[in-house]
This record gives structure tokens, C-alpha cells and sequence, in this order.
């Protein structure tokens, strides 16, 4: 038998359906027809050098959502371009502003992009078609790598400036006015990857954009904002918390597309008793096989580095059989170094790389061309995830396939098993706080140190007074006697803040193994907590390392070249503290809350597993500090519901209970699993009552518990109907989490708990109560 | 409004914490047996504003600010200045005794640098919020002198209030007369574009000058070498030899500024105004020693070649090579006493005399150096053998050049120099095996 034929991505696809342990876990296979191009002509008013420029390029008409774009932005509505990977998304704002600049060579526009790689790429594509039109238009990165004596060009004469919201906030609005000539001929504001400013750091670039227009004013100019965006529930709605503006919504995408097929499957069921499935990471690098023996480029995601890690050494293993083209599928991940990341990327766009195993490090924008296959080893957490991950198989011709491989969790499961979830319902909701007290503060102080505050000026949500009242009291602003409040201290706000917290805090990893030690990688703290502790067996490149020292106040690990068994595993102890209730309602069988919380995060144990059998080979401690997150949270006290248990089935019913409400609320906000946080108490100290508290995974939070308080009864609802319907006798991690005690019936015990919360009127929504009501007695 | 009210609770629990936070720290300085006093007392201060937040109150409800009117003249008052009330509102405007300070305009202008005779020169030094020339950075002091004739006419504009900036920059602008000459101490990177950007702030048009010289560039190339470090009041004490009364600490300037307008003292900005006026005056002094000792005339044999191999390097940035040439031969007259820089300076000298095509002058300085035999004369035997080989094609003479060269490098071993000594080595093995093989080829062996 030949290992390695030729064969196109449906000959592929049968080869895989052939195979009975493939096409046995397949739960649903969609397949969706090839849709053609919308075309449009060139609108009459487009200058006949950009018109010859793109059909130089081939392009003699326009796509339906670019046309619509353009006419919007020439009549001054600010849009919202949402459609998919490789759609001519970026011409919606290129070809306005060339036109606008054509028209008017003192006009400026500014892009801005989540990473100074995306912005260098921009301006590569922005170079290509202006030369192609013989406009001679100035356009410029300005980032931390633009070296000073260009910065000062750029700030008088360059006439797109292409930069990022970091620089933004901490070199261009403080400096405001060196860059008077940008910001009074401002015209066009491009916000490109709308879709990764959410959360904290879409909430300080909301921050970053009400100075950017305040300034604007300042200087007398309105732009048009064009922000873009991969497919999310909500774009406009994004769109206007960013901008604090509406507007027009283009999502008809007028773009060809092949056909494509998508599966649903899940690992083999092992063990009826305990619900144990099969690893979704094993079923994945098996349906990623049959496509790269038959030479079609293969994408493999995994949801976290190990993971990855375990997939590629696993492949490779595979592809050592009659000679595979091994060494032509590579790992990417957060983690590895710049340098052999644009490596992988420009191996996969010129197709000399077969099969990659990546994270989502390879979901975000990133260019590298359009490949046959993708294979998703567990719900990446989101619908809009998804569709990003399996837009990346997909051809303007010719057919792809996305596979999507159940992971253990309940959201997993019910992925997999409700279709229509997937490929009917809309994609989530992208949502950020732009209004996050302490985010808020930072940027207000920004926002008066680059321009004195007007009496009865607004910043944000409302009038800005009660706010730079606080800060006076600082002794940061003063009110003048103009009625004006100016910034009044020698500190630099800016500087203090940083847009992405966690970014500045990495820990460098340093492989000691040759002469000359090297970085090999780094990651940030929370995971470096787990992953590179003292002892812990690190994977990278598929290569274990041992990690001999962590120096954590210098954040750096030192690990060395090993070839050992077993991976480790490090727990997680999570601690709560309420600090302040927003709201308090009364619910059936308890009471209902959301506020601020502080969560504590400490690591001080792992585990050695053994590879493939992840049988337990040993332990052993973790001496590291606790991390704490200042947070919001949404919590519920079951009081008369939890009243006359045993103190063990509590604990085992609040447990699971609270794991199925996790997911139900992942499922109903939309969000990642990850962006919420369980804890549950058995008697809260804070309350010395049973609590279940959900808490966001962002400082300050995002707005999700508000939301979670008040879709209550839903959550409750969706937790017992998912417990209800799962096929497990006893408990599983598909619903109430992995087993603690096996003789316990951890699914009759939490479903007891949610019929009683649910008691008294199921589904209903509680009222909403007083903030800072007093605690019930 | 629960919003609102939301806010407000939050406001008060942030105020909490960071009153917590304060008390926490005095604490630990306490049991720290800190004795201090002035510690002690800003731990009481402490103790007793924490104490004071403890029911959070509404504060923006709280008492009118101070006007700008009697800011202003609280201001004169304390500084002996006049309240000056304009149409933009108010500043405070404080004139002192002229100092007395003859400058030659014209000696002065053939120096490097320096303005054209006729144009009014004032010399400007503000003093700041902070640092840097970001839009939250005011000037709330702008010291001036200009030069009228034999005297510095001393005038300092101050800010009384945020709100009345356009006046205090009308009046700038009204001080600095069509043409003028700015000389300032750093002011191209920093008191300048700070008042650029103070007027383009508030929609005023930028003042036009005739020139700004910048004394830091200056001094930076001319005196560096013989100063620790090119701060203004180092400047001051080691070339000028003045010693300055207690100074205050520029860090502390912005917090009294600061704590004035908040309604604090007065007294702190005397110090200010003191320290801004001594700022300004040792900029017209800089000129004075420049002038006197540089500029031409027979002053500038005396001064030290090191510093006059600098101001050449600034005429030949400039395309004067004569002037440059000439103070270097200034500085190398010293190079058989052994004055020190003398030999770097005929290094320079010849350097310069080859590159303007003089190559007999600069053989003969060559010479001169190797002549002297002094810790650069390697340098001129380099040079020598390079001449002889090349230009010459005297080959046994450039390998007698090479062979003094190395020579001498190996016996100044300890002139600090490692790499640029092993380097020079290197390319001498080299020069030495290339005149071998051609002595050999000529039949003239060596």
C-alpha cells in the first residue's frame, strides 16, 4: 500500500470517511455549496489611476460589501465592515482613503492595528498600490522601531500613518501638538481587526479613541471611521462602545467562495460508567493524516501548548512511517520567537510547509494564504473562533474541509451535539467596558494632561467633573479659575499605563543545554505559574525541557534538553474575596449578587503523568507567590435551597452545579469558557453562607456578571437541562466536572440543588435590587 | 441617578483604599523608629489626612478656587513683581538690576555658531511642570535677558494661574523683538519646542527668531572633555569658577509651583525665581568667556588645546577649514613642551591640511609629530609610511616608517587602548609582509 498519494481534498475527504474509526465519531457533515462573486463597477467618481492601478492587478470591478464601503466613507458615514478571511477586506478603507488623499494631497489618514506586524504588512500592500497608481503618497509605520530622525518626518509630512494603539496612547496624543499638521487634515480613522479589541484591552483602546477624537476636535477635524472586522454577533454594537459612534453596518459579503465541508465528530465513548471519552487531541492528528499523505495543506489547532506540542510530536511520529514528508509540518504557538514564526508563515503561504499544529496564535490576521484543510482538536470557545480557525481552510475556488473534534468539557459536548449551534446561530458577541473605573481614570488622566477639561465636559459615560474631582483630590488636576480643569503634577500619565497589563509581564524562558544559553520562547504569568515552574517538564517544538530554575522576580526560567516519559501538571488553587455588591436580588431558594471581587491565584502542586495513559507517576510542590486579580464577579448564595444537606454533598452538588452553570453561561453570553472563572464555597467566610461565584477572568471585568445577574433563571434553566440530558450515570466532565470522589453521585446531587433553586418559578428573571442593598440576614 | 450614585460609591471606596494604603506605609515608617523629623512629620501628615477621609465626603461641591487676580498679585507680592492685567487675563511680571556684562559682538561673531553682530540677542530658561515637551508641560517661568549693549536687562514672566497662559505668552512674544537671537541651554530639545507647544495649545501664533544658539551644543563639543558632565551649574563652577548660594533641586521645582497654586506659600518660588535668574545670566556669562578668551586675538593661546581642537571641529563642520586650521596650529604650538591635547591636535591638524589637498603642510606637521616622540607619534609613522609608500613609492623609507610605528605602539603599551593598539598591530603586520613582498619583487630586499 502507498502511504503517500496525490490526491485532491475530496478524494482525501472519502479516503478519511473510509475508515470506520474516522467516520464512526462524525456526529453531523454539512457541506456547503460554492457561493459566487457579488460584482459591482468601479464607482464613475474613482480616479482613473486607482482604476488602472487595480486592473493592473487584475481587479475590474468591485465586490458588493467594497463598493458599499466606499460610497458610505465618501459621504462621510463612518462603517463597519464585517466579512471573512480574504474577502479584499482592507480595499474598503484603502481605496477611500487613495481617493481622498488623490483628491486632496493635504488630507491624512490614520490606521491603526492591534500589532506592529500587521501594520508593517499594511503598509508593504499600501506601497504596491500606489506605486501601481503613480501616486506619490507618503505612507509610514510609526512604531517603537521608527528610528527618531524619521519620526519627525513622518509627524510633518506622512500622509498615512500606520501605527498602533499603544503608540497612540503613549507617543502621538501626548505630543499632540507635533502632530498638528496629521490632526488638523485628519480625515479618515481606519481601525482594522475590530474583533481583538475586546475585553480590558478593548476597553482601554475605547479610552485611547474618545482622546484621539477629543483632540480631533481640538484641532477642528471629524474623521471617518472605517473599522474592520472579522465575523462576530456584534460588530456595530463593538463598533460604537470602541468609538463611542454609530455606524452603518456593511456585512453583505460580496466575495466568491468554494465549497466546503464541515464535520462534527467526537473521540470514541471508553467507559459508559464514568462518560470517559477518548483524547480529542489523538482523534485529531488521525483525521489530520489522511489529508497531508495526500499532499493537501493542513492546518491542526489545539487549544493549549501542551496540547499543540503533543499533536505535532505525534504527526511527526506518524510521518516517520515510509519516509512522510516530516520536516514539512511545524509547530506555532505563543511562545516561540518572532523569527521562526514569520519562518512557518511564509512556509505556508508558498506552500513549501505541508501541515502546521498551531494555537489561535495563528488565528488573529496573519497572512499565510489560503490552505485546504483544518482540524480543530477541541471547540476553540467561541463560534466566532471557530469560523476563524476553519476560515483558514478555504479557497476563492476549489473545495475545503474544517473538522471539528469535541474536546472533554460540557460546552464541547454540547457543540458537537447541537449543530445548529454552530452553523445557524449567530457567532458571539465581542464586549469591553469602555467605562471600567479604573481604566476610565487612567485614560482621563491622559485625556486632561493633552487638554484642559471644559466646565460640564464629558469624557466617556457622563459629565467628567465627579471624576476629575477625585483626581484633584490626588493632587493630580486642579480646577482653575476659569472653571477649567488642567493637569497639575510632574508625573507623565501615560507612561503609567500600558494598554496590555499582562504583555510587559513575561516570563523569558533560557535553555541552558548548549555552550551559550538561548531564549527559546515566553510566556506570560499567569501561565508560567503552571507551565514553568521548578521541575516542570516544558514542551516546546515537540522537545522537552526540564525547568531547573525559575527566578521570578527576574521573570526567567532556566529549563534544559531532556527525553523523559511523563509530562507534568500543575494545579490551580483559586481564592475569592467579595469586595463591594453592586446589586443584590432575592431568587428562589437564595439570593442572587454581582460586584467586585478579589481572586487570589496560587500554584503549589503538580502532578508527573505519563504520556498516553496519563497514569499519575509521582508529585511534587511549587513555591511561587500569589497572583491577584481585582475583578467583577456575579454570585449566587443558595440559602433555603442548600438548607438540611450533608456538608460533603453540598460541596459535591455546589461543585457540579456550578461547573454546569459555567458552561451554560459561556454558551449564553457568548464568551469563552476562559474568560469566566469558578469558585464555589461550602460556607463563604465573607458570607458564612453556600455560595457559587462566577468571576471574570479580566481585571475589572468586561461587563459579563452584570449580564450574568440578569440572565439568572436562563442560567440556572440551561444548567439543569444540560445535567439532565447528559448520557452519564453519575457525574462526567461533559456536565458536573471531572469525578472527586467515585462513589458519590455527583449528577443526582447538583441536579437536587437546581431543581431547588429553580423552585419556586422556573425560568423566571429576579428583580432587579437597590445597589448596595444590605446583605439579608 | 444610580448610575451616578454607582460612580460615587466607587469614587469613595477607591478613596478608602488609597487612604488605607498611605496609613499602611506611615505605619511601617513608624515601626521603622524613623527619627527623621522631617519624615516624622510628613508621617503625621499622613495619619492625619487618612484619618480625615475617614466618612467619604462629596468634594467637588467643595470651595470656589482661588482667582486669578489674587493668585497674581499674591504672586507679585511675594516675588516683588507687578501684577500686569491684559486682555488675556493676568501674569506677573518682575524686572531686576541690569547686569553689567560688555560682550565684543563682533569678536563674538567669528566664533562657531554664534549670532550675526546686529542681531538683538536674548538669552531664555523656563522653569516647568515636568520634563519633556508634551502637551501637559507648562512654563510658568520664563526668564529673559537681553543684551543691550554693555548690560543683561533681566526680565522673568510668570504664570499665576493655568487659565491665564495666553497672557503670559503674549508678553513673550512682545519681549522678543523681530530678528532676535535665541541663546539658551538645551532649549532645541527643550524650553523652545515647549513653547511652541504652549502656543499652539492655546491658537497663538509662533514667535519668529532670527537664530537660537543652543550653548549646550557648544559646550558639549568644546568643554566635555574636561568637565565631568555638561550640566549648566558644572558649567558654571568649573569654567567659570562661580559658586552658586543653596540651590533648589530641579525636581522640586514643579511641586512648588504646584503647591502655590493650590494655595500653599509663596516663598518656595522665590528660591525658584532666584535659581531661574542665575540660569539665565551664566548663559550671557558662557558668551562673555567665549568672546574673551576664543574669540581672535592672542587670549586664545593660552587656553587649553583640547578645547580648541573642539571649536575647530565646529568651524570644520562649518566649511571653514582656514579658521579650523589656524586653532589647531594655536593648539599644536604646545607639542614639544608636551603640553597635553597638543599632539592630538597636530594629529587633527594634519588630518585636515591632506584633506584640503596641502599634503606638503601636512607631511611637515607629520614629521613634526614623529620629530617629538610623544605618545601619538605612531600615529604620524602610520601615517608617514603610508605617504612614503603610496605617494612617494619610497618603499625602503615606508618600511623604515612601518618598522618605527610598530615600535613605538609596542613600547606605549599601557595608553589604555587595547583593541585600537591590537588593531593598529594588525594592520602594520600586514603594511610590513606587502613591502616585503614588493622590496623583494624590486630586488631590494629588505
Amino acid at each position: 500500500m502507498r502511504y503517500y498519494e496525490p490526491a485532491d481534498v475530496e478524494t482525501a475527504l472519502a479516503r478519511a470517511m473510509a475508515e470506520p474509526s474516522l467516520a464512526g465519531g462524525v456526529l453531523h457533515h454539512a457541506q456547503m455549496p460554492a457561493r459566487p462573486a457579488d460584482l459591482r463597477p468601479m464607482p464613475g467618481w474613482l480616479d482613473p489611476r486607482l482604476v488602472s492601478a487595480l486592473a493592473g492587478r487584475g481587479i475590474e470591478s468591485l465586490y458588493a460589501h467594497q463598493a458599499e464601503a466606499l460610497e458610505a466613507v465618501r459621504a462621510g458615514e463612518d462603517v463597519v465592515v464585517v466579512t471573512p478571511t480574504a474577502s479584499g477586506k482592507s480595499l474598503c478603507y484603502l481605496l477611500p482613503t487613495l481617493q481622498a488623499l488623490a483628491e486632496d494631497p493635504t488630507a491624512r489618514a490614520l490606521y491603526l492595528f492591534p500589532t506592529k506586524a500587521l501594520g508593517q504588512d499594511q503598509v508593504a500592500e499600501l506601497g504596491e498600490l500606489t506605486r501601481a497608481a503613480r501616486l506619490a503618497i507618503n505612507s509610514s509605520t510609526y512604531d517603537g522601531d521608527t528610528p527618531a530622525p524619521i519620526r519627525s518626518a513622518i509627524r510633518s509630512a506622512g500622509q498615512i500613518v500606520v501605527t498602533n494603539p499603544d503608540m497612540l496612547h503613549a507617543a502621538i496624543l501626548p505630543h499632540h501638538t507635533k502632530w498638528f499638521q496629521l490632526f488638523e487634515q485628519l480625515r479618515i480613522v481606519v481601525v482594522d481587526e475590530l474583533h481583538t479589541y475586546r475585553g480590558l484591552f478593548g476597553s482601554h483602546v475605547a479610552n485611547v479613541l474618545r482622546r484621539l477624537l477629543r483632540v480631533c476636535a481640538h484641532y477642528g477635524s471629524r474623521p471617518v471611521i472605517v473599522c474592520c472586522s472579522a465575523t462576530i454577533g456584534n460588530p456595530a454594537e463593538l463598533a460604537t462602545a470602541l468609538t463611542g459612534r454609530q455606524p452603518r453596518l456593511i456585512d453583505r459579503n460580496g466575495a466568491p467562495s468554494g465549497a466546503r465541508h464541515v464535520l462534527l465528530a467526537q473521540p470514541p465513548l471508553l467507559d459508559p460508567a464514568t462518560g470517559a471519552r477518548g483524547s480529542a487531541l489523538t482523534l485529531a492528528t488521525r483525521w489530520a493524516l489522511p489529508f497531508l499523505r495526500a499532499g493537501r495543506q493542513t492546518l491542526v489547532f489545539g487549544r493549549s501548548r501542551m496540547g499543540v506540542e503533543l499533536m505535532l510530536s505525534t504527526l511527526r511520529e506518524a510521518l516517520l512511517l515510509g519516509d512522510g514528508p516530516r520536516s514539512r509540518v511545524r509547530g506555532y504557538r505563543g511562545g516561540y520567537l518572532p523569527t521562526e514564526r514569520r519562518a512557518v508563515e511564509r512556509g505556508l503561504r508558498e506552500g513549501e510547509l505541508l501541515g502546521v499544529v498551531c494555537t489561535n496564535a495563528l488565528e488573529l490576521g496573519v497572512d499565510v494564504g489560503q490552505l485546504d484543510v483544518a482540524v480543530l482538536a477541541g471547540y476553540p470557545g467561541s463560534i466566532a473562533a471557530t469560523w476563524q480557525q476553519m476560515g483558514r481552510a478555504g479557497r476563492r475556488q476549489g473545495t475545503s474541509v474544517a473538522v471539528l473534534i469535541a474536546g472533554g468539557g460540557p460546552v464541547d459536548r454540547y457543540v458537537v451535539e447541537h449543530p445548529e449551534f454552530l452553523l445557524q446561530s449567530p457567532p458571539e458577541e465581542a464586549r469591553l467596558d469602555p467605562d471600567n473605573l479604573h481604566v476610565l481614570l487612567a485614560h482621563l488622566k491622559a485625556a486632561v494632561f493633552e487638554l484642559p477639561f471644559e466646565p460640564g465636559e464629558r469624557f466617556g459615560p457622563g459629565e467628567a467633573a465627579p471624576l476629575l474631582a477625585f483626581l484633584a483630590e490626588e493632587g493630580l488636576v486642579r480646577r482653575a479659575s476659569d472653571q477649567r480643569w488642567y493637569w497639575s503634577s510632574d508625573n507623565f500619565p501615560a507612561s503609567a499605563v500600558s494598554l496590555r497589563a499582562a504583555a510587559q509581564e513575561n516570563v523569558i524562558i533560557i535553555d541552558t543545554t548548549p555552550d551559550r544559553p538561548r531564549v527559546i520562547g515566553e510566556i506570560d504569568i499567569f501561565a508560567a505559574q503552571t507551565l514553568v515552574h521548578e521541575d516542570a517538564i516544558y514542551i516546546h517544538e515537540s522537545i522537552q525541557y526540564h525547568v531547573h530554575r525559575l527566578d521570578w522576580d527576574e521573570r526567567k526560567a532556566y529549563v534544559r534538553r531532556v527525553d523523559v516519559d511523563h509530562y507534568t501538571d500543575a494545579e490551580r488553587a483559586v481564592t475569592l474575596k467579595p469586595l463591594e455588591e453592586f446589586a443584590r436580588a432575592r431568587v428562589p431558594g437564595g439570593e442572587l449578587a454581582h460586584g467586585e471581587v478579589m481572586v487570589s491565584s496560587l500554584v503549589s502542586m503538580f502532578k508527573k503523568l505519563k504520556f498516553g495513559t496519563d497514569e499519575n507517576l509521582g508529585w511534587g510542590p511549587v513555591h511561587l507567590p500569589e497572583i491577584e486579580l481585582q475583578t467583577a464577579a456575579c454570585w449566587v448564595m443558595p440559602g433555603r435551597a442548600a438548607e438540611g444537606w450533608r456538608r460533603a454533598d453540598l460541596d459535591v452538588a455546589l461543585i457540579g452545579a456550578g461547573r454546569a452553570m459555567q458552561a451554560v453561561a459561556a454558551v449564553l453570553l457568548m464568551v469563552d469558557p476562559r474568560d469566566l472563572g469558578l469558585v464555589s464555597q461550602v460556607r463563604s467566610p465573607h458570607y458564612q453562607t453556600p455560595t457559587i461565584y462566577l468571576y471574570e477572568a479580566v481585571p475589572g471585568g468586561v461587563g459579563l456578571s452584570e449580564r450574568l445577574f440578569e440572565r439568572y433563571g436562563e442560567l440556572v434553566e440551561g444548567a439543569t437541562d444540560l445535567i439532565a440530558a447528559c448520557d452519564c450515570q453519575a457525574g462526567c466532565p461533559a456536565c458536573t466536572g471531572p469525578r472527586l470522589e467515585p462513589e458519590v453521585d455527583a449528577r443526582q446531587l447538583a441536579l437536587r440543588l437546581l431543581r431547588a433553586m429553580a423552585a419556586a418559578s422556573p425560568g423566571s428573571l429576579p428583580a432587579t435590587g437597590a445597589p448596595g442593598a444590605p446583605p439579608a440576614a | 441617578m444610580p448610575a451616578d450614585a454607582h460612580l460615587r460609591s466607587r469614587l469613595d471606596r477607591l478613596r478608602r483604599e488609597r487612604a488605607a494604603d498611605a496609613r499602611a506605609a506611615a505605619a511601617r515608617a513608624e515601626r521603622a523608629g524613623e527619627t527623621d523629623p522631617h519624615i516624622r512629620q510628613a508621617v503625621a501628615a499622613v495619619f492625619a489626612a487618612a484619618d480625615a477621609y475617614g466618612p467619604p465626603q462629596p468634594v467637588w461641591a467643595g470651595t470656589g478656587p482661588l482667582d486669578a487676580a489674587s493668585l497674581a498679585r499674591r504672586m507679585a507680592r511675594g516675588l516683588d513683581g507687578d501684577p500686569v492685567e491684559t486682555a488675556h487675563g493676568w501674569y506677573v511680571r518682575r524686572e531686576l538690576r541690569p547686569v553689567y556684562m560688555p560682550l565684543d559682538r563682533r569678536r563674538l561673531s567669528g566664533l562657531p555658531m554664534m549670532p550675526p553682530p546686529g542681531a538683538p540677542l536674548v538669552c531664555l530658561d523656563t522653569e516647568t511642570t515636568g520634563l519633556g515637551s508634551a502637551a501637559g508641560t507648562v512654563a510658568f517661568l520664563i526668564g529673559l535677558a537681553h543684551w543691550d549693549c554693555a548690560h543683561l536687562r533681566l526680565v522673568q514672566l510668570f504664570l499665576p494661574d493655568h487659565s491665564t497662559e495666553p497672557a503670559l505668552l503674549a508678553a513673550l512674544a512682545a519681549e522678543i523683538r523681530p530678528g532676535s537671537w535665541l541663546v539658551t541651554y538645551n532649549g532645541r530639545s527643550f524650553d523652545w519646542p515647549l513653547i511652541e507647544t504652549r502656543l499652539r495649545m492655546n491658537g497663538r501664533p509662533q514667535i519668529p527668531l532670527g537664530g537660537h544658539l543652543d550653548l549646550l551644543h557648544l559646550v558639549r563639543r568644546v568643554f566635555r572633555h574636561r568637565l565631568p558632565d555638561a550640566r549648566l551649574q558644572t558649567v558654571e563652577h568649573a569654567l567659570l569658577r562661580r559658586r552658586r548660594a543653596p540651590d533648589i533641586p530641579a525636581s522640586e521645582i514643579p511641586a512648588a509651583y504646584h503647591s502655590f497654586l493650590r494655595g500653599g506659600p509663596v516663598e518656595p518660588l522665590r528660591v525658584v525665581a532666584r535659581h531661574n535668574v542665575e540660569d539665565v545670566v551664566t548663559l550671557g556669562r558662557i558668551l562673555a568667556h567665549l568672546e574673551r578668551g576664543y574669540g581672535a586675538g592672542p587670549a586664545r593661546h593660552w587656553a587649553p588645546a583640547g578645547d580648541l581642537i573642539g571649536l575647530a571641529r565646529l568651524y570644520r563642520h562649518e566649511g571653514k577649514a582656514v579658521l579650523a586650521a589656524h586653532l589647531l596650529g594655536i593648539a599644536s604650538e604646545g607639542l614639544a613642551a608636551g603640553q597635553p591635547g597638543a599632539a592630538q591636535a597636530t594629529v587633527e591638524l594634519a588630518r585636515l591640511l591632506r584633506r584640503e589637498g596641502r599634503d606638503v603642510e601636512a607631511g611637515l606637521t607629520w614629521a613634526r609629530l614623529v620629530e617629538v616622540d610623544g605618545p601619538l607619534a605612531a600615529v604620524g609613522w602610520i601615517e608617514l609610511a603610508k605617504e612614503r609608500e603610496h605617494r612617494q613609492r619610497d618603499l625602503p623609507g615606508a618600511w623604515e616608517a612601518t618598522d618605527s610605528a610598530l615600535l613605538k605602539l609596542y613600547s606605549c603599551h599601557n595608553n589604555g587602548q587595547a583593541l585600537l593598539r591590537r588593531r593598529l598591530e594588525a594592520d602594520l603586520a600586514r603594511r610590513r609582509a606587502r613591502l616585503a613582498r614588493r622590496l623583494d619583487r624590486a630586488g631590494l630586499g629588505a
